[in-house]
């Protein structure tokens, strides 16, 4: 679809005097009241009007009563069309849904809900990061659906909600109806992980302790079966009364207590550094190593889990260098 | 050949309902253009189809195109000799529609082709604006807003009944905005241009020349010429002579008006005048009809010294007049121009003829026992009365007279007014219509083409024109009843009034002059409804100026718009249920103990999560989780259901 250029979107607002309302809201619902929402002919309305003015000519110069009919018909249809657009927009509610940690490079992902109150039904709505593709909504049937907004990442820390337009073209084609709003809502970007490197590369040694790996003799548990695991060490009995292949895991205490220090990766700057680390946090918590993270404003001790490494990243991610 | 990968952006729906409603924009155009067109046309279309059809979808090569873009413009031009004025512009719109179907693929490509459509479908109504076809015309409309519709639906599955619900919605919300536009938008007198010369063809009527067989080519015609409200009485049959051209100028073949004089139309009338009102469908002429003898002419014509209501552009709308007439009238004397013009007659032809009259002006002297010589004439030798009559050569009225005696009203009109002039009577040829069907349930007289009639009139020194009509010698019945029923065997049709079943044809008749009262008000209220119309009728609302129509008319469209916006907005508010109300006075209630229910939670969520909170709620918790989850999300409930849900939700404690 077409639409009209962003400027004269901003001379409409000026002239109807209304303040664009985006980032006032503390809250972190919106619903898209009479006031909010803009309304102006798209290309194919403005080429809609010079067909009517044509039909129009025609039946003057051919003093045509049906054609005026047909004329004055269209018209109308076109006038109604506006109501019918701006009703489909009209009291929807947007609230804020989760939104789930991404590594930088790959998109952050909002999830919002759109909810209706009346039976009205909605169709093709669209919903966009200014520069994204949109996503396109009905809500015929239901009348909540969840909308996933993606938004390219470039750099980490926390990614605010940028705009969203909502807008629809609904039933003809002919006006849009759009809103600009935001919520309060974040997503949280790690950096992103640097090129795997080989198992021991130098830098982690003797500094990360990173070497040891299922080095030890004593028997400390299962973990699910990676590829290149040592065939001796895959548990064939519970194999055979399960589907999942387990690992028998061996290793001391000490030994499988990796620290991830950023001292130890003196002479890259800070984002090689980050990187560097939040891959070999990726890798330790896929090894089901424990693993702790040192920062210099920071110090996560060893553990080994979901919330473990979200906690690390998230260090990483909000690292500020002094 | 090379194909281009077809990389449609649109459904496959939206070309279905696109194909679909450009066939019946189309279809009554194909009685119209030439064949060849017509037949492009519904290939490019079809061709559409299979390629839509087909899975693996190729639009034609751009060269393919561009050859047939040239081969149509080539058959166009040569069928029209140009590619300009009306017939050759609606060809060329058809033409370059359905060659854009095969080039169509975004949804630019597809708005403009609906828009094209729209286009298409108002040339329609300039062939014919009936009611049927301006019914026509608005299911086109009707479709390709559909397919509007259709096109901007995106991700859903397409549904015939909604779209057809939604479509027929707009229209029914536009019909109130469309009145306001029709009545208060101001009109401006057309043509703004000049229009092309073939702007009108394809009318029907009488002309200003008439040859032997002319006018019983119209007698095959139902169409209504006009239709005429009587103040008073409606007249008698054999009174109903509706003077069109008059024809003075004859080479012996055919007969022409020739300049019709503007001189002093003068007559002394007798008897009561009869007061009616006519509205006369466009004919492309430039007179008027009215009963014989005008006393006066309406505003937009002058009446001639011969009496025709002549105007001064061609009748190319309906007009609706009011006229008075007189049926008995006594005309003055001739100038001595006329009676020249009115002895005319070439020499080289119809010599028997001639030589006819001579003779009868040398036996009788008296110029009203000549004209009842030739009645007598006419009616004792066996002439018939037919719709079909041979073929006449380079001497018609002699072959006529003397051979054949086979003719309609043409040939007795023009031989009676050839042996007149021979005899030295005075004598001219008038074409016009006489009779009509009688509409009981409007209340007025309709007159059709197959109406049409010719009949003589000669100068008599003491009445003046005197009106004969030759026809009437040979079937009376013609005049009396009228051309249908002196016809109804001629026309080899089931005539109305030859129905066996007297009441099955009366309940015909009835439905067949209701429709045509139907399209008399359609004629009075939509058709004729011009900037004249529009004039008188804003003037009794004290509506003088463009500018206050223009004003009250923006008001109206506004004020009618919002009331629709309000109504909708309105009707949805109505529609808040009780259901989420109640679940919301749940929320508040386990707000009181510390667990707000967060704005991306859906029911089940919440509820779990209060059950981890306090798991003594746990019972209750569940079953008005349930009860909600039931009502919201299934499609049949019982009110019981609700009422349970909100006594639920009112006991809950702490």
């Amino acid at each position: 679809m077409k639409y009209l250029p962003p400027s004269i979107e901003h001379l409409a607002a000026r002239f109807f005097n209304i303040e664009r309302r985006s980032g006032n809201d503390r809250n972190d619902s919106i619903i898209l009241t009479r006031r909010r929402i803009y309304i102006l002919p798209t290309y194919y309305g403005l080429l809609f009007s010079m067909l009517l003015m044509l039909l129009l000519v025609g039946s003057t110069n051919y003093n045509n009563s049906l054609g005026f009919v047909l004329t004055f018909l269209l018209t109308s249809i076109g006038l109604v069309s506006i109501i019918h657009t701006y009703r489909n927009l009209l009291n929807l509610r947007l609230c804020a849904g989760k939104s789930n940690a991404v590594f930088c490079g790959s998109p952050a992902t909002f999830y919002l809900q759109l909810e209706k109150a009346d039976k009205h039904p909605r169709y093709s709505i669209c919903m966009r990061f200014k520069g994204e593709p949109a996503s396109i909504i009905n809500l015929n049937q239901c009348d909540t659906a969840e909308v996933k907004l993606t938004r390219s990442t470039t750099r980490r820390g926390w990614h605010a909600m940028e705009q969203v337009t909502i807008d629809t073209v609904f039933p003809l084609g002919l006006f849009r109806a759009w809103c600009h709003f935001t919520l309060p809502k974040s997503c949280l970007v790690y950096p992103r992980p640097a090129e795997p490197s080989l198992p021991s590369s130098g830098k982690g040694d003797g500094t990360g302790n990173h070497n040891v790996q299922n080095g030890g003799d004593d028997f400390i548990g299962f973990r699910s079966y990676h590829p290149g695991d040592s065939p001796r060490h895959v548990n064939w009995k519970a194999a055979a009364h399960s589907q999942q292949l387990l690992t028998k895991r061996f290793g001391d205490n000490d030994s499988t207590e990796l620290w991830f220090e950023w001292e130890s990766l003196e002479g890259l700057d800070t984002e090689a550094r980050l990187s560097q680390l939040c891959r070999w946090i990726v890798d330790a918590e896929q090894d089901e190593v424990n693993y702790g993270l040192r920062m210099p404003d920071a110090t996560i001790p060893p553990s080994q889990s979901g919330d473990h490494q979200h906690r690390c990243l998230k260090a990483l991610a909000l690292y500020k260098p002094a | 050949m090379k194909k281009q990968p077809l990389h449609i952006t649109t459904s496959h729906n939206a070309t279905l309902w696109l194909l679909a409603s450009l066939l019946l924009a189309f279809a009554p155009h194909t009685l119209r253009l030439p064949i060849a067109i017509s037949v492009l046309c519904l290939l490019f279309g079809l061709w559409r189809f299979t390629i839509e059809r087909r899975a693996t979808a190729t639009l034609p090569h751009k060269l393919v195109r561009t050859l047939l873009l040239v081969a149509t413009l080539v058959i166009i031009y040569l069928h029209y000799n140009t590619l300009l004025g009306r017939e050759a512009g609606i060809a060329l719109l058809a033409a370059m529609l359905s060659l854009k179907l095969l080039e169509m693929r975004s949804v630019r490509d597809y708005v403009v082709v609906i828009l094209l459509g729209y286009f298409l479908a108002i040339t329609l109504v300039l062939y014919s604006q009936t009611l049927p076809m301006a019914a026509y015309m608005i299911a086109v409309a009707f479709m390709l807003t559909a397919t509007l519709i259709e096109l901007n639906l995106q991700q859903e599955k397409s549904a015939l009944t909604r779209n057809l619900k939604l479509t027929a919605k707009l229209f029914m919300q536009a019909a109130p905005v469309m009145l306001i536009l029709f009545f208060l938008f101001p009109r401006i007198p057309g043509p703004l241009w000049s229009l092309p010369d073939d702007a009108h063809s394809g009318t029907t009527g009488i002309s200003d020349k008439m040859s032997m067989g002319s006018i019983s080519n119209l007698s095959q015609s139902d169409k209504i010429a006009f239709r005429v409200a009587f103040d008073g009485d409606i007249i008698d049959n054999n009174l109903s002579y509706w003077r069109g051209p008059v024809l003075w100028n004859t080479d012996g073949k055919n007969w022409y008006a020739g300049n019709a004089t503007r001189g002093i139309s003068y007559y002394r009338p007798q008897g009561k005048p009869i007061n009616y009102t006519v509205t006369l469908e466009p004919h492309n002429q430039k007179w008027l009809y009215g009963l014989d003898l005008p006393a006066m002419a309406p505003a937009q014509a002058v009446i001639s010294n011969d009496f025709q209501l002549v105007t001064q552009s061609k009748v190319q709308e309906l007009q609706r007049y009011k006229m008075t007439s007189y049926s008995k009238y006594e005309t003055g004397p001739l100038t001595p121009d006329d009676r020249q013009r009115a002895l005319q007659l070439p020499s080289h032809r119809n010599s028997r003829a001639v030589s006819l009259g001579q003779q009868w002006q040398q036996q009788l002297h008296d110029p009203e026992a000549i004209v009842a010589q030739a009645l007598n004439y006419f009616n004792q030798q066996p002439f018939s009365y037919t719709l079909k009559p041979p073929l006449l050569g380079n001497n018609p009225v002699d072959e006529f007279l003397f051979n054949t005696q086979q003719g309609f009203c043409e040939h007795y009109a023009a031989s009676f007014t050839v042996l007149m002039r021979a005899a030295g009577i005075p004598a001219r040829v008038v074409t016009g219509y006489q009779g009509g069907d009688f509409n009981p349930v409007g209340g007025y007289l309709i007159v059709r083409q197959r109406d049409a009639h010719a009949w003589a009139e000669v100068w008599l020194a003491n009445k003046g024109w005197v009106r004969v009509d030759p026809t009437a010698a040979v079937a009376p019945e013609r005049v009396e009843l009228g051309a249908e029923s002196a016809f109804a065997e001629l026309f080899n049709r089931q005539s109305t009034l030859q129905f066996d079943n007297d009441f099955l044809s009366s309940h015909w008749l009835k439905l067949r002059y209701g429709w045509d009262t139907l399209n008399n008000g359609w004629n009075q209220w939509v058709i004729g409804y011009d900037s004249l119309k529009q004039s008188q009728l804003l003037s009794r609302f004290g509506i003088d100026s463009i500018k206050q129509m223009a004003v009250i008319m923006a008001i109206a469209i506004i004020a009618a718009l919002t009331i629709l916006l309000l109504l909708s907005i309105r009707r949805d508010r109505k529609q808040h249920d009780p259901i989420s109300s109640a679940y919301h006075r749940f929320c508040q209630k386990i707000s009181a103990i510390g667990i707000q229910r967060q704005s991306y939670e859906g029911p089940v969520d919440f509820a779990q999560r209060i059950i981890k909170q306090r798991p003594d709620l746990a019972p209750q918790v569940l079953q008005i989780n349930d009860l909600y989850i039931a009502l919201k999300y299934r499609p049949r409930h019982t009110q019981h259901q609700l009422k349970h849900l909100q006594q639920q939700i009112r006991r809950l404690k702490f």
